[in-house]
């Protein structure tokens, strides 16, 4: 773990909101994204994102160091709460649950939005949800595999198999879209 | 290598992907109101659980230690560095005033004149041996019972103090000896009348 990072989270762990606030300045973006293309809801997205950070503050006095990352916990109470979403609702894999409220916001924001999220929406739409997860952990957000074992619950050598073989599904699922 | 070029364009898209304004603007101050102030105490002790096992290990020597240190207290006599430890472990023992402590009092005096320990010392225990004795009585009337034992208790000390002085002339185990009659006759004191026998006894053994 980034000193920085570890220092911010000593600060955290100990009660300093402002250490937490810089923590939640550093990844709320990752795991809106994160959540939003496990569920794809943009007001449930802000929600979830929201719950992750404040169970990771009531909760931080347990974690440590020797348990991984605070990158691989936070993820992992996201996916928590999506898993914990999902099992409510029964995933719906092409379905989306739109809401458009967006009021606020700038119209041409909003198009180049929807247009991104478009394409990778339906390349990740061929892969189940797990495979998604992966997708997202490993090739977009980046997070080393000890990092992803951590967030999904696996060991890191089963997980390198799995990966590989999702690697190769997405290539296909790639393939087929450019063409 | 297509397939990289490939995800790292799907990975651009992903990346596009923002936050709406108001959680970019205002999700952190919306989200520290809700936030509570961490448990400190607690977490020392979830943090570090190195600290907790050291904190049971200490506790549970430090039990282990001072059990023994009782348990070694109890042949502690006075003048002796364990014997404050012996009577403090004996308010906890003995709830109420007992003959047990009456005769640990009798036996401290025994030991002592044979040892031939301090003056001061055994002045002392002769002391202790009468207040306990009053204690005891005391706690037999409000109870009302105890005292048969208690008596016979005491008469069976009277006769060990009897046979120290057959062996030594010692002025405090006689002064135990009116202590321990007295307590079974029910008086008080020891200045009161004595025995034709006990006075004969005495120039005897003189």
């Amino acid at each position: 773990m980034d000193d920085e990072i570890l220092g911010l989270v000593i600060r955290a762990k100990r009660g300093d909101k402002n250490a937490f606030g810089k923590l939640y300045n550093l990844y709320f973006k990752k795991i809106y994204r994160y959540v939003y293309y496990s569920i794809y809801g943009h007001e449930l997205s802000e929600d979830i994102t929201q719950n992750t950070f404040l169970k990771a503050w009531k909760s931080l006095p347990s974690f440590t160091v020797e348990k991984g990352t605070f990158q691989a916990y936070i993820f992992m109470i996201a996916r928590n709460l999506v898993t914990d979403y999902q099992r409510k609702r029964k995933e719906i894999s092409l379905e989306v649950i739109e809401d458009t409220t967006f009021s606020e916001e700038d119209l041409a924001e909003q198009i180049s939005r929807e247009q991104n999220k478009d394409m990778v929406q339906n390349v990740l739409s061929g892969l189940n949800g797990f495979e998604k997860q992966i997708v997202i952990l490993r090739f977009f957000e980046e997070l080393s595999f000890s990092e992803i074992a951590r967030v999904i619950g696996k060991k890191e050598g089963a997980l390198r198999v799995q990966i590989h073989r999702i690697l190769k599904k997405l290539a296909e699922r790639l393939k087929d879209y450019g063409n | 290598m297509e397939t990289n070029k490939y995800i790292e364009k799907l990975k651009k898209e992903y990346l596009k992907l923002s936050p709406p304004k108001t959680l970019v603007e205002q999700g952190w101050t919306e989200l520290e109101k809700s936030l509570a102030p961490q448990e400190k105490f607690l977490s020392l002790f979830v943090f570090r659980r190195g600290v907790l096992f050291a904190v049971i290990v200490l506790f549970l020597s430090f039990g282990i230690l001072f059990g023994s240190l009782v348990q070694a207290a109890q042949g502690a006599f006075p003048g002796e560095p364990l014997y404050p430890i012996k009577r403090l472990s004996e308010e906890v023992i003995f709830l109420t005033p007992d003959k047990e402590k009456v005769e640990r009092r009798a036996d401290e005096i025994i030991e002592l004149t044979k040892k031939g320990g301090n003056k001061d010392i055994l002045g002392k225990s002769i002391r202790g041996y009468k207040k306990t004795i009053l204690e005891t009585k005391k706690e037999i009337l409000n109870s009302g019972k105890g005292k048969k034992e208690l008596d016979e208790s005491l008469n069976l000390q009277e006769k060990r103090f009897r046979e120290v002085i057959k062996q030594q002339s010692s002025e405090e185990v006689r002064e135990a000896i009116e202590i321990a009659r007295e307590g079974r006759n029910g008086r008080d004191d020891i200045d009161g009348d004595r025995k034709e026998e006990d006075k004969k006894e005495d120039r005897e053994t003189k």
